[in-house]
């Protein structure tokens, strides 16, 4: 059976774009116009996870946000909105979401997170991993060691951190922001290419002199690790 | 922060100027009154020595009249042999200018046979230097001349000692007049540094802070009525413009999301390269948008002074060397190396995320416009009293340090040509998260050339 999203969001157009995009990425998307339908809807605890704008007409986003935390309604939330300033997304945060996103957003970025959050909440406590691959890329969390096809490659602590993080997301899009916030814990969007050169340094010792590509770049969005298209 | 300095120093002056006026008028009115007594005094002593020499004269006369020349001289030895009166003096000179009796050395140089109340310095037989005498002269019938009059060698004592007290109680004045400045000082300082608390409160974004009133409805209270009337308004203000930047944010940003989104979808649907191209770049140009108002979001609320309930302690050491870790890369392939001074470790109590901005947008401007240098110093230092100087220092041209304020504004820019990118926020924001940490920002060069950009900040965490 497939995964269940409710996108609670006012902007006729974002709704559409995002239940589009759902749907063409295999889950049941069901969307609510307003806060107070949103909130029916998500009290039966049926969804995998929720899509909430903050500026809803009727009832704000953050109180729809409370009332189903005191309804103990703990399916994971992911808050949709255009107060991006740092204060609304620690405030989303501290008071219940489970990930917050500011417009405007890469779909590609919204579904990596959601798929991330979906993964959280269905394992509870997750396995304790040694050895992360992918394609014949091998990291060895134990002794630190970073194989290719058996060829030992030797990578700096930052360049190690990067790729983990990537390795643990395998197959999925992760921004350049995302990145940022998985390997440094700051939340930022440098507008930079200031990711794009750890990337491209990781990319040079992990891939060139081997016969398939494994960092791929995803324009507008940002970077996969994975076997490619 | 300097500017509370600043007007403290002009309050301090002006009390003082208040202070000394107090003080000066209470010493003024003091050694008025007292100036006004010993004159009245010395009248008084002179009036009294006046009557002593005329009554003295007067019973002398009587006594010529009644008992004849013989008889007045027989009581004016037994007057000067008296010592009820040591300071009594008199002359009685003969018609022929020979001293009859009396006690003085000699007539009064240039004195004829009347005078009325006179002093004079003159010497009298038992003593070797003159005394200041005050004396009247009467003409006699046989043609002699009678000299009364008073040694007032005793005021002049009593004059001494009056000047004396003059001096002390002027030194008591003064030192009473300066312990009431000072109290009054003190009540002055109590009142107005309320006003000047509530002041840097304010200004420092704490928009709920008013002045307490005493409800004495004294002029202090009026004032702060004043102020806190003002302080009402501009909190209105201040709370509507957040709610149109916010509303605005949401209204603006919507759009963006739309463009963006329309973007992304034509991306996954079409495969020509060429198009492919034309809407990455038409997504970054909207990226850039969205963190051009992010920016601009962020220094207003910054100078709202939201986010202070945010602050949290972590380690600034570790931060600037993520930072270091995080821009290396590409500062090195901008041709810079990022050199860090900071100690092991430095416990602050600040805006971790805001804080993180304000070094990467010093960071990205050091790449920037540090064109020729090879160097970004981060360095963090603890600046003592729970503050910290953390600074950003670079190694190329550096800004002339009359286009400095010009660097600070927002969307102020140096480069009048504006061929380089950039918003023109970026120092504008580092400037607005400084102040919200209550601390400042300021330009200085670097040594020997190139730009240092210094946050002093009151954020040490207290051991």
């Amino acid at each position: 059976m497939s995964q269940k999203i409710l996108v609670i969001e006012d902007d006729r157009r974002t709704a559409d774009f995002l239940t589009k995009g759902l749907s063409d990425a295999g889950f049941v998307a069901d969307r609510a116009d307003d806060g107070r339908d949103g909130l029916f809807l998500a009290t039966d605890g049926s969804y995998d996870a929720i899509v909430l704008d903050r500026m809803l007409p009727g009832m704000d986003g953050m109180a729809v946000l409370a009332a189903l935390r005191a309804a103990k309604v703990q399916t994971p939330v992911l808050i949709l909105s255009s107060l991006g300033t740092v204060d609304a997304r620690v405030e989303g945060l501290t008071s219940g979401a489970d990930d917050y996103l500011s417009k405007p957003f890469a779909f590609s970025e919204l579904l990596a997170r959601l798929k991330l959050l979906m993964a959280r909440s269905v394992q509870a406590a997750p396995s304790v991993e040694t050895v992360l691959a992918c394609d014949d890329l091998e990291m060895n969390l134990l002794n630190r060691r970073v194989t290719r096809a058996g060829k030992r490659i030797e990578l700096q602590p930052r360049e190690f951190r990067l790729l983990e993080y990537l390795l643990r997301h395998k197959d999925q899009v992760v921004t350049r922001t995302m990145m940022l916030e998985g390997v440094w814990e700051y939340h930022f969007d440098p507008g930079t290419n200031v990711v794009d050169v750890h990337v491209s340094r990781l990319r040079r010792k992990v891939d060139d002199g081997f016969g398939r590509p494994l960092v791929h770049t995803v324009r507008g969005a940002g970077y996969m690790l994975g076997i490619g298209e | 922060m300097s500017e509370a300095a600043r007007g403290r120093r002009a309050l301090g002056s002006t009390t003082v100027r208040l202070a000394f006026a107090l003080a000066l008028t209470q010493i003024v009115t003091l050694a008025l009154g007292l100036a006004i007594m010993s004159g009245l005094t010395q009248r008084t002593l002179d009036n009294e020595a006046r009557a002593a020499a005329e009554v003295a004269r007067d019973d002398l006369l009587a006594d010529h009249r009644t008992v004849g020349e013989a008889g007045m001289q027989r009581a004016l030895n037994e007057r000067l042999a008296s010592s009820d009166d040591i300071n009594f003096v008199a002359y009685l000179r003969g018609a022929d200018g020979r001293r009859i009796a009396g006690n003085l050395a000699a007539w009064p140089q240039g004195a004829g046979t009347k005078a009325r109340w006179t002093v004079a310095m003159l010497t009298r037989t038992d003593a070797q230097r003159p005394d200041p005498v005050g004396y009247v002269i009467q003409p006699l019938p046989g043609g002699e001349a009678l000299l009364t009059g008073q040694v007032l060698e005793a005021q002049s004592q009593i004059t001494r000692a009056r000047e004396q007290s003059f001096i002390y109680a002027l030194l008591a004045g003064l030192g009473i007049a300066a312990f009431a400045s000072w109290m009054i000082l003190r009540v002055l300082e109590r009142r107005i540094n309320q006003f000047n608390q509530t002041a840097d409160d304010f200004a420092a974004g704490q928009l709920t802070s008013r002045v307490a009133l005493s409800r004495s409805g004294d002029a202090f209270d009026r004032l702060g009525e004043a102020i806190n009337a003002m302080l009402d308004r501009i909190a209105t203000l201040v709370g509507e413009l957040r709610a149109v930047t916010d509303s605005m944010a949401h209204d603006l940003r919507s759009p963006v999301a739309r463009i963006r989104s329309s973007l992304e979808r034509s991306l996954g649907e079409t495969h020509d390269p060429a198009a492919r191209n034309a809407l990455a770049d038409a997504i970054d140009e909207a990226d850039g948008l969205q963190r051009l108002l992010d920016s601009a979001l962020e220094i207003s609320r910054a100078e709202a002074g939201i986010g202070r309930n945010q602050f949290v302690a972590f380690d600034l050491s570790e931060m600037v060397r993520d930072l270091a870790e995080v821009y290396g890369p590409l500062a090195e392939d901008e041709g810079f190396a990022i050199v860090v001074d900071a100690p092991d470790t430095m416990a602050v109590v600040a805006h971790r995320e805001l804080l993180f901005r304000a070094l990467s947008n010093l960071i990205d401007n050091a790449l920037k416009y540090a064109g020729g240098g090879s160097r970004i110093t981060m360095a963090l230092a603890d600046g003592g009293t729970g503050g910290i100087r953390l600074s950003v220092a670079d190694d190329g041209p550096g800004i002339p340090p009359e286009d400095r304020e010009e660097a600070m504004r927002r969307f102020g820019r140096l480069d009048p040509a504006r061929t380089r990118s950039g918003a023109g926020l970026g120092m504008a924001l580092v400037g607005t998260i400084a102040t919200l940490h209550g601390g400042k920002m300021e330009l200085d060069q670097a040594k020997p050339h190139g730009l240092a950009v210094n946050l002093d900040l009151p954020i040490g965490a207290a051991e």
